[in-house]
């Protein structure tokens, strides 16, 4: 059927901002998949993936924002279809559709750059932080659905064996207890995944502030690499990302602005932005994150927490 | 209980799309639960353990399993047959029909499709509201903005924007208007009249505008200002611009205006504007005293409903009423019938409202008469909840506070969580009466007495177990042009035992005096 967007006609699209500067070179690629506001795609030889998201969706880990307001995405992208990019102008097979990726910004979506004052963590804001989600989770499981019930007993239980383990650094445990939690819970990216991903920030973080976690990060990460084959393409893509030390921008902002301390509404602002993400999935990210954070400093030596 | 699975291969749908689609399925009849999951290995572990799966089955991350637990084999199959309509149904909505239903994508498509049109309603997440309204109003487009969590700087750039080109902006946080007789966003169904509004509160808007349709007076304009246009650094200006927007439109003879009390250096701007406008201005800060209002067309009104009253008189150029916050005649009667039926351990109201508005107007009525009350919008910061979850004493909850909304629909359109939080008043042997508002309109749930009167109907055996009877009070803000039926509703409310006042200052009054009866 005809559309606004006629095919026979050349489409010129800008991107608004890049998740990571590598994209402006050349590369060839392949679309993996096709929603209403994202496509994922592979690029070859590195099999790295990446994205073109819709404007109307907050900047992600090495995702390209695309000033789409003319177009449909769906109408433009299919599974399959090459994408041929030449120093930062990607052209799609069959289609005469240019994106023009030079004029896109770079978002800083890459934790250990964030942009903080302080050097460590407010246990003020982290409060409340915490504050707002235990407000916000009797709502997602509120339901008389069982099913519901027994994933978020489960989700609870593997997520306290894991911050239980790792305090100890007790990392095998802490591994065998993630398997867990891969793949494990309702949306594309399942809640198993998004605690997960909040762990892998909340380590990035407690190393970035000098705490005895070096080795425990390297190892811990190194297994959860090995288990993401257990969920699925676009969960896999954003928790070996969260590995490399991508995450949201909406994410980062919020743990700058717990470092620098920010004044309550602009938390508070920055907590439902970030909760605002899928269905669950900010919640469940934030989950992972405030569990690692809670943690005391620990002595990777003595195998046991030095404080609490 | 039968239980059915499908496996949909390499199927992607966001997060919400497969919640929403879990949802239509368990809405189906004759099924108890449904799931769409992804076919991870601790997905089906999880489905077996909790008995929605019979076997484990192999593993597939990258594919989307329909689970359904139904009362027998042909309501299983039935869902499952549905599943693949639903996931074409929600792909051909986005992807729309023939050339003649195409969406416009952009506000340039928007107006070429619609020419003539001069208002852009913008709904998009707070970050990028600002942009798509300077995109409007830089092709002359007047803006409602219904998008929230907008800096208060780009609010004051877009409406200083809006000003130097005379232009009306209402928002951002505006989720009620009446424009030329239209309901935008939440609002009522009202006859056109004389009667114009300008409302920084959008359940204010709806209740003053509901009570003039009730009492015979008409709208010929109700405008929203949004949450934040009277603080100090906005400035009032969506106020003022209404202001002088109803006193040069000639079918305006009355102007009505409604907000929480502004800071003094605005409040002073909004009033000398108001005194300009050459026609009686009646005016509701919800809270302040209204004898701190003079000017010779500016009237100060304590309540909502005395607002309606008042402007409904002026217009009628008869006996000029202005009621003060008093309980009616009628209730009266009441309030001995309410009280005898009383436990002495019964002491407290517990106010579960969907309306921010009349959550606050309740707070300042009941404070008033009753001293400290509890809540997560308090008047006094000694009274706020220690958790929002647990009612402490007198406590009324404004439930559509972001606190409560994260992730699901408002509790004007939502029932559950104000029915979970109705039934955990019940259980409470302090609880003597549940206070409540309910709200009419467009944009809320199309029959609200179905949704609350299965719980207020379980609250009421709850708390008969217990020899206790507890009390529910409320008020429904709407018309009978509404879609729901106002008197459909009220009737199905008054035989579940609710009851009724005409407006929610009434309903707090009532309540108030009750307890006041039994020694609170």
């Amino acid at each position: 059927m005809p559309r606004y967007a006629i095919k026979d006609e050349t489409m010129e699209i800008t991107a608004l901002s890049l998740g990571t500067p590598i994209i402006r070179k050349t590369f060839t690629a392949k679309v993996v998949s096709v929603f209403d506001h994202a496509i994922n795609f592979k690029i070859d030889g590195t099999g790295e993936m990446a994205a073109f998201i819709s404007h109307l969706l907050p900047d992600q880990p090495r995702d390209i924002r695309l000033d789409d307001r003319e177009i449909s995405l769906r109408e433009w992208f299919y599974p399959g279809q090459r994408l041929d990019c030449d120093q930062g102008i990607v052209r799609l097979s069959i289609r005469n559709c240019y994106i023009y990726l030079n004029h896109g910004v770079i978002t800083d979506c890459y934790l250990p750059d964030l942009p903080r004052n302080g050097e460590s963590i407010s246990d003020t804001c982290l409060s409340f932080v915490r504050l707002q989600m235990d407000k916000a989770e009797t709502k997602y499981y509120c339901k008389a659905n069982s099913f519901d019930r027994q994933l978020h007993l489960t989700l609870k239980k593997y997520t306290n064996e894991i911050v239980a383990f790792l305090k100890l650094a007790d990392v095998d445990s802490a591994v065998q207890s993630s398997r867990k939690l891969i793949g494990l819970g309702k949306g594309l990216t399942p809640s198993g995944d998004d605690i997960l991903l909040g762990f892998i920030a909340g380590i990035h973080i407690l190393s970035l502030s000098g705490i005895e976690f070096i080795d425990l990060k390297a190892q811990y990460f190194k297994a959860i690499e090995h288990l993401v084959g257990g969920t699925g393409l676009i969960s896999r893509k954003y928790l070996l990302h969260a590995i490399s030390g991508y995450f949201s921008k909406a994410l980062i902002d919020l743990i700058a602005a717990i470092y620098n301390i920010e004044e309550e509404t602009i938390i508070r602002q920055k907590t439902i932005r970030v909760m605002q993400s899928g269905h669950t999935s900010g919640f469940d990210i934030l989950t992972g994150l405030m569990a690692i954070l809670g943690m005391e400093t620990l002595s990777v030596q003595e195998k046991q927490p030095v404080l609490g | 209980m039968i239980t059915g699975q499908r496996v949909l291969r390499n199927l992607y749908r966001d997060s919400v799309s497969l919640m929403q689609l879990s949802d239509e399925i368990q809405s189906m009849e004759g099924i108890s639960q449904a799931s769409a999951i992804m076919a991870s290995e601790n997905n089906i572990s999880l489905l077996v353990d909790s008995g929605l799966l019979a076997d484990k089955i192999p593993p597939s991350p990258n594919d989307l399993l329909v689970v359904v637990e139904g009362e027998d084999q042909n309501a299983v199959e039935a869902a499952l047959e549905a599943v693949d309509a639903l996931l074409s149904k929600r792909a051909d909505d986005e992807e729309g029909g023939e050339v003649e239903s195409f969406q416009p994508r952009s506000i340039p498509m928007g107006i070429e499709k619609m020419a003539g049109a001069n208002l852009a309603l913008i709904s998009t997440p707070g970050v990028y509201a600002a942009a798509e309204a300077l995109k409007a109003m830089h092709m002359g487009l007047h803006v409602m903005m219904f998008s929230d969590n907008v800096s208060h700087e780009d609010e004051v750039m877009l409406k200083r924007y809006s000003d130097e080109h005379n232009l009306l902006f209402m928002g951002p946080d505006c989720g009620t208007a009446i424009v030329n007789g239209i309901p935008l966003g939440f609002a009522n169904v009202v006859s056109r009249g004389n009667i114009g509004v300008v409302a920084a509160s959008g359940t204010g808007l709806q209740q003053v505008t509901s009570l003039i349709d009730r009492w015979g007076g008409g709208i010929s304009q109700a405008l929203g200002t949004g949450g934040h246009d009277l603080s100090a650094k906005v400035g009032g200006v969506t106020m003022k611009q209404g202001i002088r927007a109803l006193a040069e439109d000639p079918d305006t003879k009355v102007i009505v205006l409604i907000s929480k009390p502004p800071s003094p250096s605005v409040m002073e701007g909004v009033l000398k504007e108001a005194e300009k406008a050459g026609k009686p201005v009646i005016i509701n800060f919800i809270g302040a005293d209204p004898e701190s209002i003079n000017g010779k067309n500016l009237f100060g009104v304590p309540t909502l409903e005395a607002a309606a009253e008042a402007a409904v008189s002026f217009t009628n150029s008869t006996e000029k009423n202005i009621r003060n916050a008093v309980l009616h005649e009628a209730y009266l009667g009441l309030v001995d019938q309410i009280a005898v039926k009383l436990q002495p351990s019964q002491k407290y109201i517990r106010g579960l409202f969907s309306g921010g508005t009349f959550c606050f107007e309740a707070l300042h009525l009941l404070g008033q008469k009753l001293g400290a009350f509890f809540s997560n919008i308090p008047i006094n910061p000694e009274w706020k909840l220690v958790n929002v979850w647990q009612s402490q004493e007198n406590t009324a909850i404004d439930l559509g506070d972001d606190l409560f909304t994260q992730g699901r629909p408002h509790p004007m359109i939502d029932f559950r969580l104000r029915n979970e939080r109705l039934l955990q008043e019940a259980r409470d042997p302090q609880t003597a009466i549940i206070l409540l508002d309910i709200v009419l309109g467009f944009g809320s749930n199309m029959d609200p007495a179905s949704e609350i009167v299965p719980a207020i109907k379980q609250a009421q055996k709850i708390a008969e177990i217990s020899g206790r009877k507890i009390a529910f009070i409320a008020s429904v803000c709407g018309t009978d042009k509404d879609p729901q039926n106002l008197s459909a509703q009220e009737k199905a409310l008054a035989d579940a035992g609710v009851i009724l006042t005409e407006s929610n200052a009434q309903a707090a009054l009532l309540s108030a005096m009750v307890i006041k009866k039994i020694g609170g």
